[in-house]
């Protein structure tokens, strides 16, 4: 583990986000849903990207693909391997998509086509992004889905995908976006349409998977225990902004923004029956209302003068963590040094 | 999970799951049989019709049904059921032949507009509106006006007026299918455009212009029928039953047999088109998937 963890932090970044700004709506009177977001991935990373609905987690990763476009607009640098995903043409993008960098999504049931067998669908990733033959295409397809663990793969090549179950649907994603063998995999919470046990399976897949192909992952989730069984490292986002950001153990031991705070404290832990839980009290500003300061202000315990009126400007500190907050939890950085 | 697959039964075929459900409906079989008989009636008019269609018998003018001419004959002796009969060569072919370019057209407008939109989508806007404010087949009459009678020029002028209701239609389809996640996966992929609308939309949005495409070969049957009633379609002596009714139209009173009869063809055809098309709505009709 401690080893992983400084080979980790040796390796050079694939993706550089700087300063991601993705907006909406009228060039005058912008809906931002994305504001300002910075993150960089390590080859074979997990990275967590938490927050509430509305966070702007989503946009973020379809903001990466350039899937937003032409109704949203997209600013600042998306750098991967050394080229501004953001300024290419949706031809050059075309080539990157699925090919090197691919994405599943949180709905297996609606997430493949209902006409055509899954291996098909496999095999279609690999026409188009592999050279392989007709034949080797089959078995790779086979292989593949045996590695997503589904039981009698070759057999199941020509069922529907309504003849699997939700968790089997998902692990089919997994394999056609697998099959072409990306660098990066843009995980849209993968596991909050499925249930506990099945979750568990498909994080530990995708953890085995990634470590196996030296695959960077991003991991979009809105659940914290899904962030600490599985990603290397953590940002948490709030109203289209990032607030914290780290090494996820350094995060969950010692969180130092009063939303991610409150993020772990509403995980109930050790509670005894039929007490209220805890939650942030408040609802997420919408897109149209973002408060002038800090977005988390109008909810936030520890909120001052100054956050409500100017935002937060974020900084990394020692250990690789970012944060923005005007008025932080001490941390450990604070007490010890 | 293995061993439930090991000991489940050999899958039935899929298509035989399709007939199994389509055998149970009575509408889905009565259409079948109309249309598979009006299908063997086209293709093989020779040897079913009693006589020649096209020759005189002038011992034989305007009888009534007889059991030497069940449908009678017309005014020059001609066996209606014979004339009947040929004309399901020709009203079949009008059927299939005056929408099947029509479809294929607005297929693949609507399916471009509707994955597209933007500037394209708002002229088609326009010309839908252009042409639907004219009444079907007003503008399918001035059309062959223009190019002359004759059964081309129909084809011609119904495909020009028709495409856009399968356009309009495949359109919306598709703009609903684009929604969906499999799309969006689909471009994740990396996949072309027109890999993503031709392969992947368009089967799960085609469903709808199959059904239409039924009860609209029922409708381009009449309106075949219309106009070659208005001598705009196919000509005399050839058999058609839109010329067979207006041939007859004259002696309604003393020969209704003549008129009569390649009417019930027409309602009985176009019937089988629409029981088939309302059955195949039903069946195709995506149920838990």
């Amino acid at each position: 583990m401690l080893d992983r963890h400084i080979d980790a932090a040796a390796r050079p970044a694939v993706l550089e986000i700087r300063n991601l700004t993705t907006s909406f709506g009228p060039q005058e009177r912008p809906l931002v849903a994305v504001d300002g977001l910075s993150l960089s991935l390590k080859a074979g990373e997990i990275h967590g990207l938490v927050g509430e609905s509305g966070s702007g987690k989503s946009i973020t990763l379809r903001s990466i693909l350039g899937l937003i476009q032409p109704r949203g607009r997209v600013g600042g640098e998306i750098l991967w391997k050394g080229r501004n995903l953001a300024a290419l043409s949706e031809r050059e993008l075309g080539a990157i998509r699925g090919k090197e960098i691919a994405m599943i999504f949180q709905e297996p049931m609606t997430s493949l086509n209902p006409l055509l067998p899954v291996g098909l669908q496999i095999t279609e990733n690999l026409a188009a992004h592999t050279g392989l033959a007709r034949a080797e295409r089959e078995r790779e397809a086979v292989a593949l889905l045996d590695r997503v663990g589904i039981p009698g793969a070759r057999a199941r090549l020509a069922d529907f995908p309504h003849e699997f179950s939700g968790g089997m649907r998902q692990r089919v994603m997994i394999a056609i976006a697998l099959a072409s063998r990306p660098q990066l995999l843009l995980a849209d919470e993968p596991t909050t349409a499925l249930d506990v046990t099945i979750q568990d399976q498909i994080l530990r897949l995708l953890q085995s998977l990634a470590a196996e192909f030296g695959m960077s992952v991003i991991l979009v989730t809105h659940d914290m225990g899904v962030v600490a069984a599985c990603c290397d490292r953590v940002s948490v986002m709030y109203g289209g902004r990032l607030c914290e950001s780290g090494p996820t153990a350094d995060v969950i031991a010692a969180p130092r923004h009063p939303y991610t705070r409150g993020l772990l404290h509403s995980i109930p832990r050790g509670v005894a029956p039929r007490t209220p839980l805890y939650s942030i009290p408040g609802v997420p500003p919408g897109l149209g209302e973002r408060p002038p300061g800090c977005a988390f202000a109008p909810r936030c315990p520890n909120a001052l003068d100054v956050c409500r009126d100017e935002k937060p400007v974020p900084s990394v500190s020692a250990g690789g963590r970012g944060l923005a907050c005007h008025n932080p939890e001490p941390g450990p950085t604070e007490e010890t040094r | 999970m293995t061993t439930l697959d090991r000991i489940a039964p050999a899958r039935p075929n899929r298509l035989s799951g399709f007939a199994a459900r389509a055998l149970k409906r009575p509408a889905f079989l009565a259409g079948f049989a109309i249309l598979g008989a009006s299908l063997l009636l086209a293709l093989f008019p020779a040897a079913i019709a009693p006589y020649d269609p096209l020759a005189f018998d002038m011992t034989a003018i305007q009888q009534g049904p007889s059991l030497a001419h069940p449908f009678g004959t017309d005014g020059f002796g001609r066996d209606v059921l014979s004339r009947v009969i040929w004309a399901y060569r020709v009203d079949m072919q009008m059927a299939f032949f005056a929408t099947v370019f029509a479809m294929l057209i607005g297929l693949t407008t609507g399916a471009l507009v509707g994955f597209y939109g933007g500037i394209a989508d708002a002229i088609f806007g326009r010309v839908v509106d252009a042409v639907i404010t004219f009444p079907f087949l007003v503008l399918v009459i001035a059309i062959v006006a223009v190019l002359g009678p004759g059964l081309v020029n129909m084809y011609v002028a119904i495909t020009a007026v028709n495409w856009v209701y399968y356009a309009r239609l495949t359109r919306a389809e598709i703009m609903a299918q684009k929604a969906q996640d499999y799309a969006a996966a689909a471009r994740v992929l990396g996949y072309s455009d027109a890999r993503i609308i031709f392969r992947h939309l368009l089967p799960n949005a085609i469903s709808p212009v199959i059904v239409y495409w039924m009860t609209d070969m029922a409708l381009a049957i009449l309106l075949g029928s219309s106009l070659g009633y208005l001598g705009l379609g196919a000509q005399p002596p050839a058999a058609e039953w839109g010329v067979l009714i207006a041939e007859g139209r004259n002696f309604i009173m003393t020969a209704w047999w003549i008129s009569l009869m390649p009417g019930i063809a027409i309602v009985v055809t176009g019937l089988g088109f629409s029981l088939l098309g309302d059955s195949l709505a039903d069946l195709l009709r995506p149920k838990g998937r």
